[in-house]
């Protein structure tokens, strides 16, 4: 009797052991490998930020899957579960609520997966490793006092706003607030939510002109909708009347500012964002453990006067 | 009998029903449970009178004097970032704590001109109207972006010092300063590296004392 359960733990062992180094054998097959997360790809600059991470990491020597969130936070979370099931060394995260993908990060920490947020924020400084975040609000104070400048101290305005979840539209928000509200001569007749998206962009504003065809100026919390917002006014023939003022920097907006369409954006460098969280999560990988939890990267203001500088997504090199 | 057995056991469990709510529920007086409340909402304006009132004031001698930090930034950019700027994450624009003494020569709603070289052309601009941006919270370099855990809670830090500013620095040199009199100031300003434009350089007073008219 005693015989049989020597050799019945005995191959037990073996067979726990054998499990053991297959396992092991798993993840030194995995081990080079990072996930980027994106809220959405369905905007070209979100794309631009999810390309040049992968990009990086995979020049830094890691295999790179890119996930879409589709502005969902159940889909981020599916994707979160399935990153950590799957043995991802690291994740590059677009979030797309700054509440709600606190748990995912949460989650993936407590799994040992380091994550590193890019361009949009949680509302945690102990989760993730380090955010690499746009200077929205300083972006949006040099865009305010333009705008300003533009209007000539006096006229009406629309305002739109982009995800109410999304801590990104109310830093753009607040930033251009600070400097536009000091002008009592300076009247916001609407403020709505557009969601960062292009053709609920020129829904809204559609709308909005209805009741307020007098407006002067639109400022919008991203270029996606600052081009919806231009495409609206064409429509009513009101493309030259009304300045459109957007916030990103991106390719059809770099266009349109040269093009005399729209008159300033924000830039942000999206570029500079995803390879500096690609190389974090690299430094993290090979041993390093300081980083800062936030990191701020600077917005630059492009209007017509200064648009030979900058090219989409960035500065002319 | 029955009857009576019946109404010991209802007796019975009523005892223990009670006896169990009474274990369950507590009751605290609401004001003790209030005053022991934690704030969960950030807020600036407690956050501000902290930093104005005690922080503030403990940095103003790390300021470069500005008649030391103009020449620099037309000879050596590379010298005043190193030597004197503050920087908030990645970025080509720094913040400056400096101090300087001049005389008013011109007064607008923009702000207060000064002559700093003694040349009689303005060499500085105390800012007056427009007091946005971040440039006293991040000169000070007194506030970490990662002790936030919201980064709204960390830019609505510059919208209240600069409201301080205004109210306590800006409206009282109105009624006090003349073109001629002499001012001695500490300040904070933001200087792009790539495109300074310091002619005259913008500063955001803290501090303004004014001397005798010239």
């Amino acid at each position: 009797m005693f015989k049989k359960i020597v050799i019945l733990l005995s191959v037990l062992s073996v067979f726990l052991l054998s499990a053991c180094s297959k396992d092991a054998g798993q993840n030194a097959d995995k081990e080079k490998q990072i996930a980027v997360v994106i809220s959405t790809l369905n905007n070209p600059w979100f794309v631009v930020l999810g390309e040049t991470a992968a990009e990086r990491a995979r020049e830094l020597g890691y295999k790179v899957t890119i996930f879409d969130s589709q502005n969902d936070n159940a889909k981020e979370t599916d994707h979160f579960e399935n990153i950590i099931a799957a043995g991802y060394q690291a994740i590059l995260f677009n979030p797309t609520d700054a509440e709600g993908s606190i748990s995912n990060v949460k989650r993936a920490r407590d799994a040992g997966v380091p994550t590193f947020c890019m361009d949009r924020e949680i509302n945690s400084n102990t989760d993730a490793v380090s955010q690499i975040l746009s200077d929205n609000y300083s972006g949006c104070v040099a865009l305010g006092q333009y705008f300003v400048k533009k209007m000539d101290g006096k006229g009406k305005y629309v305002e739109l706003l982009g995800l109410v979840g999304d801590n990104n539209t109310w830093n753009r928000s607040r930033g251009f607030h600070s400097v536009v509200d000091n002008y009592t001569e300076i009247k916001m007749v609407a403020q709505q939510s557009a969601d960062f998206d292009r053709n609920k962009a020129m829904e809204v504003l559609e709308s909005i002109l209805q009741a307020n065809p007098d407006i002067d100026a639109v400022f919008c919390g991203n270029d996606a909708m600052a081009m919806g917002a231009y495409q609206a006014l064409a429509s009513a023939g009101k493309a030259d009347k009304v300045m459109v003022f957007g916030f990103d920097g991106a390719k059809d907006v770099v266009d349109s500012i040269r093009d005399g369409k729209i008159m300033a954006t924000g830039m942000q460098f999206p570029k500079v964002m995803a390879r500096t969280a690609a190389e974090m999560a690299d430094k993290y990988l090979n041993g390093k453990t300081e980083f800062p939890q936030k990191l701020p990267i600077a917005v630059e203001l492009v209007n017509q006067e200064n648009i030979e500088k900058y090219t989409a997504y960035g500065k002319n090199e | 009998m029955v009857k009576m057995n019946s109404k010991i056991k209802y007796i019975i469990f009523l005892v223990v029903g009670l006896v169990i709510l009474s274990q369950s529920v507590y009751i605290k007086k609401l004001d003790k449970m209030k005053a022991n409340a934690k704030p969960d909402v950030f807020d600036p304006q407690v956050y501000v009178q902290n930093f104005w009132d005690k922080q503030l004031p403990s940095v103003l001698d790390q300021a470069v004097d500005v008649n030391d930090l103009l020449p620099l930034f037309q000879t050596d950019m590379d010298k005043a970032v190193s030597q004197y700027a503050k920087t908030l994450g990645i970025a080509s624009k720094h913040a400056y704590l400096i101090k300087g003494e001049g005389t008013v020569v011109k007064i607008e709603p923009s702000g207060f001109y000064l002559d700093t070289t003694r040349d009689g052309n303005p060499d500085v601009l105390l800012i007056a109207l427009d007091l946005f941006g971040n440039a006293v919270r991040d000169a000070s370099g007194l506030v970490d972006v990662s002790d936030f855990p919201n980064s709204m809670e960390f830019n609505a830090i510059s919208s209240e010092i600069n409201k301080r500013v205004r109210e306590q620095v800006v409206i009282p040199a109105k009624s006090q300063l003349q073109s001629g009199q002499s001012v001695s100031f500490i300040g904070a300003a933001e200087v792009s590296q790539d495109d300074p434009e310091i002619d005259p350089l913008g500063i955001i007073p803290v501090k303004i004392i004014t001397g005798s008219h010239e």
